[in-house]
């Protein structure tokens, strides 16, 4: 990398950055584009907004569902029924 | 025989699930079935077609299990198949509201208008709310909501990215595509969500808030 990129460049790069997956080259180009050009700064900043904001509120506990006990044997009686199944238990 | 004593590895239990032993089953069963089960969730919003996506699932796997060669591991086997499922499944329920990835590229000039324009490339008109999750103003809801109206393509890998929190890779081994359009799907998943949320959360866009790494 020559050490410095265009808009489009910038946009390539923009979820690598998120991941923290830019090496030391990139990452110094991308930081020099986005001070330098305030459209990008400005698309940086909502972009890790929506980042920070789904995070934020998609908290593991909304998704810590479970089956019913009663579904979950109804399911695997099913299961242990089909025909690839062996009768010998 | 003792069954509760059985443990196994993988290997142990690809081989018992291949003989049709019972017990393996339902220590496979047992093992996976709550986060496939809140996979399904994620995808379907509603309990009773989990229950049975979970279940078609499951034996799905069990009855082509020959077909698994342990290039892969297991599980990342089960929630591909859970995933193109969930996908398949709600194509053909929502056949109306929905666009590909390529319908709605198609008429961009470039990547860079797609990325520059006000309009991210999709129509958030097009998607109507689902009938069972009217609307709701607490935050999770209206958020989740959104997540669900995405195109099925860019919903896989958002929801297995920012809710199943796996790195690209791991999505990979699930989706089998490449890391790019990976990446390409769930760069375009959160510009539709910062669309909407812009709309919905207005204060919160106007936070000034640029992270450095």
């Amino acid at each position: 990398m020559s050490g410095q990129i265009d808009c489009k460049g910038f946009q390539d790069l923009i979820l690598d950055y998120t991941e923290k997956e830019l090496d030391s080259n990139q990452l110094k180009a991308f930081e020099s584009h986005f001070t330098a050009c305030p459209e990008c700064m400005d698309y940086l900043n909502s972009y890790t907004l929506t980042i920070d904001f789904c995070k934020e509120k998609l908290s593991p506990e909304h998704f810590k569902q479970k089956m019913p006990p009663a579904v979950k044997k109804r399911i695997c009686d099913f299961l242990k029924n089909l025909p690839e199944v062996s009768s010998v238990k | 025989m003792i069954k509760e004593a059985i443990k196994y590895n993988e290997e142990e239990l690809v081989t018992q699930i291949k003989l049709g032993n019972p017990h393996a089953i339902e220590t496979f069963f047992k093992q996976f079935s709550n986060k496939v089960f809140r996979l399904c969730m994620q995808y379907l919003k509603n309990e009773e077609e989990a229950y049975d996506m979970v279940q078609d699932v499951f034996a799905t796997l069990i009855a082509k299990i020959h077909n698994f060669k342990g290039e892969s591991k297991l599980s990342t086997w089960l929630y591909s198949m859970t995933v193109f499922s969930c996908i398949g499944y709600l194509r053909k329920r929502n056949k109306k509201n929905e666009t590909s990835i390529d319908e709605v590229t198609q008429n961009d000039q470039s990547k860079h208008e797609l990325f520059f324009s006000k309009d991210v490339g999709l129509d958030a008109e097009q998607y109507n709310p689902t009938s069972d999750d009217l609307i709701n103003k607490e935050d999770y809801g209206v958020l989740y909501r959104e997540i669900f109206n995405l195109p099925a393509d860019y919903k896989a890998i958002f929801i297995l990215k920012e809710l199943e929190r796996l790195s690209i890779k791991e999505i990979q081994d699930i989706v089998s595509i490449s890391i790019p359009a990976i990446k390409t799907r769930l760069h375009r998943a959160r510009l539709y969500l910062r669309k909407r949320l812009e709309v919905h959360f207005p204060e919160y866009a106007q936070k000034d808030n640029v992270r450095t790494n």
